[in-house]
């Protein structure tokens, strides 16, 4: 007899569709629209600053002037470019650049983190509040 | 309870799990070289490929030896084609995955399918790398991404689900029982 014991050794998963797969699925499904609904809601005001974090370092960046920011952090360049009141990176050598790709924030809430080159692009409102922040993994 | 294997069976286990690491990270391999990311546009998105021969290690031969396996790949993963920072963030993300294959197999045992096993599991997976993050960027911001990543791994759950469902249930019953019959 071959493998190591153990209690899973009694059953395998089914191989076709279950009702438990339904119901598990269909509750992922319903956490993941009450997060969205959630996360749509709670924001209405409109950005007019973004917030610029480079390991820890803070500089605010109004969005009504356009402009080119270049940004060095952890041995990548960045370039934050302000344009019609939307701001994103336009180029980046981070290893895969997946942040050069991010939708741009402004018009809407929310922002922009690079985690390799430990970067943070935030929008913030009239009152300075923050906003929330789209996770780049490595 | 577990027996104790002779020095000829642990040498075939050895070489067994061996070759599960190498499919794992064959997988990774070729899922880093995929352009996913062109067909669902979500930042981070991984088909999750590699968890379907955790999954066959998990069944066909024990938790244990699905964890070691799962856990080798992220250290030879981030060693090979990453940094500490890939490492951190695979390891929570296969830990909490393993946890759900782990947590769910025990509760529903044969009422679920590999789909919703591969489901919970690619959606723990997402969970644990972005507890990583909130604990890396020091915010609960990085969960407004999550609704995003839930549903990839919805997606991609589903996927590995269907791949480990028309694979041959012989692959997992002849590492338990084949040679018993």
């Amino acid at each position: 007899m071959r493998g190591t014991g153990g209690f899973m050794k009694r059953f395998l998963p089914k191989n076709k569709l279950t009702f438990a797969d339904v119901v598990v699925c269909f509750a992922i499904a319903l956490i993941t629209l009450g997060l969205s609904l959630s996360f749509a809601f709670s924001k209405n005001e409109k950005p007019c600053k973004i917030e610029v974090i480079v390991q820890n370092q803070s500089s605010v960046y109004s969005l009504e002037e356009n402009d080119a920011i270049g940004i060095e952090s952890c041995g990548f360049r960045y370039v934050i470019e302000i344009s019609d009141g939307e701001a994103f990176i336009s180029s980046a050598t981070c290893p895969d650049k997946t942040c050069a790709h991010m939708k741009p924030i402004g018009k809407r809430d929310g922002s922009i983190v690079c985690i390799p080159g430990e970067l943070i692009i935030k929008t913030l409102n009239e009152r300075g509040d923050g906003d929330d922040a789209d996770i780049i993994l490595p | 309870m577990m027996r104790t294997l002779s020095s000829r069976e642990r040498i075939k286990l050895i070489c067994r799990l061996s070759a599960y690491l190498s499919f794992a990270l064959i997988l990774s391999y070729v899922e880093a070289l995929l352009p996913a990311g062109l067909f669902i546009p979500i930042p981070g998105f991984k088909l999750g490929l590699a968890n379907i021969i955790v999954i066959i290690c998990y069944f066909g031969e024990s938790p244990l030896c699905a964890f070691g396996v799962s856990l080798a790949r992220v250290l030879i993963s981030a060693l090979l084609f990453g940094n500490l920072s890939s490492f951190v963030f695979s390891f929570f993300g296969a830990a909490l995955s393993f946890i759900s294959i782990f947590v769910v197999s025990a509760l529903l045992k044969d009422k679920i399918s590999f789909i919703g096993l591969s489901v919970v599991s690619a959606v723990f997976h997402n969970i644990g790398q972005f507890i990583c993050s909130a604990f890396y960027v020091g915010s609960l911001a990085a969960f407004s991404y999550l609704p995003a990543l839930m549903i990839s791994g919805l997606i991609c759950g589903t996927v590995t689900g269907v791949i480990l469902c028309v694979l041959p249930r012989k692959i997992f019953f002849e590492r338990n029982f084949g040679s018993s019959k």
